[in-house]
């Protein structure tokens, strides 16, 4: 018995320090030490120009440069060939033209990895108004942006009245176009009409924003890009930049971005720009297909690069993910059952349940959860007061659950909780599982006792949908699968582990008074 | 306080059993899986416990399959009173005592019809008391309980655990139900653990789950003190049934019928931890000063 604890014990110490060892390494090949786990994404995207004309046909728009915050990889495509690059102004263009005897399609490819971006405004630093030519352009008043129009230099003029500093000025004419309603036009929307009509979209709260600083004499330029999501969209984005203390800091005040940008805004061109302009007389639509790519840094050394296994063999990395994640939440059941104390139905179960949430949504997995299980529990009286069979009750327990379920779908996608795409064949399976053991608890020890361990099992869930749910740990056991060798030997440690649990001390507390 | 609070944790920490500690330092070092079956199933139990004419209720039918069901109730239904249980049933669960009062059958005050018990029996098949597992129904006699227990409450059957390691009597408590256990004398279905003193056989005090008592709630009758009839009996006949069985580490559960004295009810491999708090004393404790 001695021996085999010994073994045991070797072979999980073992087991741990192999674990870290190996990740220590792969991080020390792959980055000389530096443990960078933001979770970046790279984004494929791709413009697709489909386009027809007799004859002559040109198209033009702009393409993304490399930049502090973002990097640019572009792909060899058709449309990257006979494309034609060219600098103009702060931009960069590419133009196709040609003739045309059938339609074509142009498909123009590259990678963007991005950075979040915060910058610091002195706060204590006074308010400069700023007539240097060089920013001429960035003060001008435009048929777009009418910063000398009577009415905006009036409402800039009142917003900043009581305002000394640079940031209180900026802010007081952020958050007034922040406040402002926002609609969804693509529609051209010109700072004046923005005002009048108190709502606009990106573009013309970026005009309003760019009209009110240019009055106040703060340089003002428009950045036009795309939002970076897993999407086909046509959609593009425009916000500003506006010059404080010798530096471009961006301004979003349609989705709240003051002084800062998230990772997935790609900037594509600076200026009140379109981004296309085509000939006239053509048949012409568009569609920007991106594309949401994890990334691995660490590729070299690991036992299995679940990264590339995603992208080569083309399987979901969330399948992979929610793999990889089973048993990290598996020992932290282990953990609760073990170390606290806690009982929960079965091991697996409230893994399974997680993972669940993690598709749904907390909330909604929430909702979805608490309902099967009030339905199970409120359905399990009149069954049990008729004597009905066993297995049959649990088959009319499952169909009140289905009900339910179906029911709650409906409720929830008409109030627009949850999208009518979410997945929800997994977690619904997973939840059904849950109801027949619960079905089960109710009847061989009560509905208290059942409830009880419900709630137990919550608490479980909920610890382990914070820990799983956490982007940072998905990326890190993604990244390096050899955590699970560490896992090994946690669990084989906490399977030889004969201490008291945390609530055996709660139980055993006053008894142990007695004596001494 | 927070030197008390740390105290009290080194005092549980040395004293106590916890789950962990049970598991992995007493059931799987004494006891083989594969004889697990012989506790936790007690139509296995009591093959064992009747072919070695050790004392234990008689078994009035079996019933194994749904189609049997009124076979067999037909054979056992003569009986005045009998206890319906599922052979692998834990905690007391699905057991089911019938008494015949004017033709009815009657379960702890409600009649029940034929239909209703014939129901209970295919529930027992069907595996709903063991985890979904298929079942056996044991049908078999009431047992009486002695004066004894009378004098400290007078509803349901109480009876004696005690727990044995290699043979040897390491603690014993009585459980004794109450009126919030409805009959039941299990501690997690509002019974009572009373301490049982393992020299003199005399009880000490009673736990509710909550706090220690001298007397019993329901009844006022005086427990700490009294003393167990037929005591060295009970704990020979648990010696003996340990002895029996190819399990080292066990809980063996007795009663004591009225006119037949000490019986083995069943046979259990994974004794709860409550007998600590019954006895209030942690049974880690108790088996070193056992060892020197």
């Amino acid at each position: 018995m001695r021996n085999t604890d010994k073994i045991v014990r070797t072979l999980a110490y073992l087991m741990i320090v192999f674990s870290v060892g190996w990740i220590g390494w792969r991080i020390y090949i792959n980055s000389n030490g530096q443990l960078d786990l933001t979770p970046l994404h790279k984004y494929e995207v791709s413009y697709v120009f489909d386009v027809a004309a007799e004859g002559d046909f040109w198209v033009k728009t702009f393409v993304p440069v490399n930049s502090a915050r973002q990097q640019i990889e572009y792909k060899n495509t058709a449309g990257a060939a006979d494309g034609m690059l060219a600098v103009e102004g702060d931009n960069s263009i590419i133009r196709w033209e040609g003739q045309l005897d059938t339609p074509r399609t142009i498909r123009y490819t590259f990678e963007a990895e991005g950075r979040p971006v915060v910058y610091h405004i002195d706060q204590q630093m006074p308010f400069m108004p700023v007539f240097d030519p060089a920013f001429t352009s960035e003060l001008a008043a435009t048929s777009f942006i009418q910063a000398d129009h009577p009415k905006i230099k009036a409402l800039s003029a009142e917003l900043v009245k009581n305002t000394t500093t640079a940031y209180e000025r900026l802010q007081a004419l952020y958050q007034y176009v922040y406040a402002m309603p926002a609609t969804s036009t693509s529609e051209l929307t010109d700072a004046l009409t923005a005002l009048e009509r108190f709502e606009a979209s990106c573009n013309g709260k970026s005009r309003l924003f760019a009209a009110l600083c240019r009055s106040q004499q703060i340089p003002t330029r428009l950045v036009g890009g795309l939002i970076l999501e897993e999407t086909k969209k046509k959609t593009s984005h425009l916000w500003t930049e506006v010059h404080v203390a010798g530096q471009w800091i961006p301004m979003d005040a349609l989705n709240g971005h003051f002084a800062s940008l998230p990772e997935h805004y790609l900037e594509l061109y600076r200026g009140d720009e379109f981004l296309i302009t085509r000939k006239g007389n053509m048949d012409f639509d568009y569609m920007y297909h991106i594309e949401k790519k994890r990334m691995n840094h660490f590729p070299e050394g690991a036992l299995i690069d679940l990264w590339s296994i995603s992208d080569l063999a083309d399987i979901p990395a969330d399948i992979l993910n929610l793999l990889i994640l089973l048993p990290l939440g598996a020992f932290l059941v282990v953990l609760f059952r073990n170390v606290i104390g806690l009982k929960t139905y079965g091991v697996f179960l409230p893994v399974l349940v997680c993972l669940a949430f993690i598709q749904t949504g907390f909330v909604e997995g929430m909702i979805l959860f608490t309902t099967i299980v009030l339905v199970v529990a409120l359905v399990s009286f009149p069954l049990e007061r008729w004597g009905i069979q066993y297995t049959s009750k649990i088959s009319l327990m499952l169909i009140a659950v289905v009900i339910s379920v179906l029911a709650g779908i409906k409720i929830l996608t008409a109030t627009g909780w949850l999208s009518a795409s979410a997945p929800l064949f997994f977690p619904i399976i997973i939840l059904t599982v849950i109801s027949e053991r619960l079905a089960k608890k109710i009847e061989e020890d009560g509905v208290n006792k059942a409830l009880g361990l419900y709630v137990q099992t919550l608490i479980v869930t909920m610890f382990a949908f914070f820990v799983l749910s956490s982007a940072a740990i998905q990326h890190f056991v993604m990244t390096f699968p050899e955590s699970i060798l560490a896992l090994i030997g946690l669990n084989l440690l906490l399977g030889k582990w004969i201490g008291i649990r945390v609530t055996e001390y709660h139980r055993f507390y006053k008894v142990m008074s007695a004596k001494s | 306080m927070i030197k008390k609070l740390i105290n009290r944790f080194n005092r549980i920490d040395q004293a106590v059993l916890g789950m962990n500690q049970r598991n992995i330092g007493l059931i799987y070092p004494n006891n083989a899986r594969v004889n697990y079956k012989y506790a936790d199933d007690k139509y296995l139990a009591k093959e064992i416990l009747e072919s070695c004419g050790l004392k234990c209720p008689k078994t009035y039918g079996v019933v194994e399959k749904i189609g049997q069901i009124e076979e067999v109730w037909q054979q056992v239904s003569e009986h005045a009173e009998l206890v319906i249980k599922p052979a692998k049933g834990a905690g007391g669960n699905g057991i089911l005592i019938l008494k015949k009062k004017d033709g009815r059958w009657i379960s702890s005050g409600r009649a029940l019809s034929s239909g209703q018990i014939f129901t209970h029996l295919a529930n027992i098949i069907f595996g709903v008391y063991s985890f979904g597992d298929d079942d056996r129904a044991l049908i078999e006699e009431y047992v009486r309980p002695h004066a004894f227990c009378g004098e400290i409450y007078d509803a349901g059957v109480p009876d004696f655990r005690v727990i044995l390691l290699k043979g040897q009597p390491v603690m014993a408590m009585l459980r004794v139900p109450t009126a919030r256990s409805k009959g039941k004398a299990n501690l997690h279905q509002g019974g009572l653990g009373i301490g049982i003193d393992m020299q003199t056989g005399k009880l000490t005090e009673a736990y509710d789950g909550q706090k220690h008592m001298k007397v019993h709630p329901d009844s006022g009758n005086q427990i700490y003190g009294k003393e167990v009839p037929f005591w060295q009996e009970l704990l020979r006949l648990s010696c003996d049934t340990a002895h029996k069985f190819p399990l080292d580490y066990l809980g063996v559960d007795l009663v004591l019928d009225a006119t037949q004295g000490p019986m083995v009810m069943e046979v259990n491999v994974r004794p709860g931890l409550a007998i600590q708090l019954a006895n209030k004393q942690g049974m880690v404790e108790v088996l070193n000063n056992l060892k020197n």
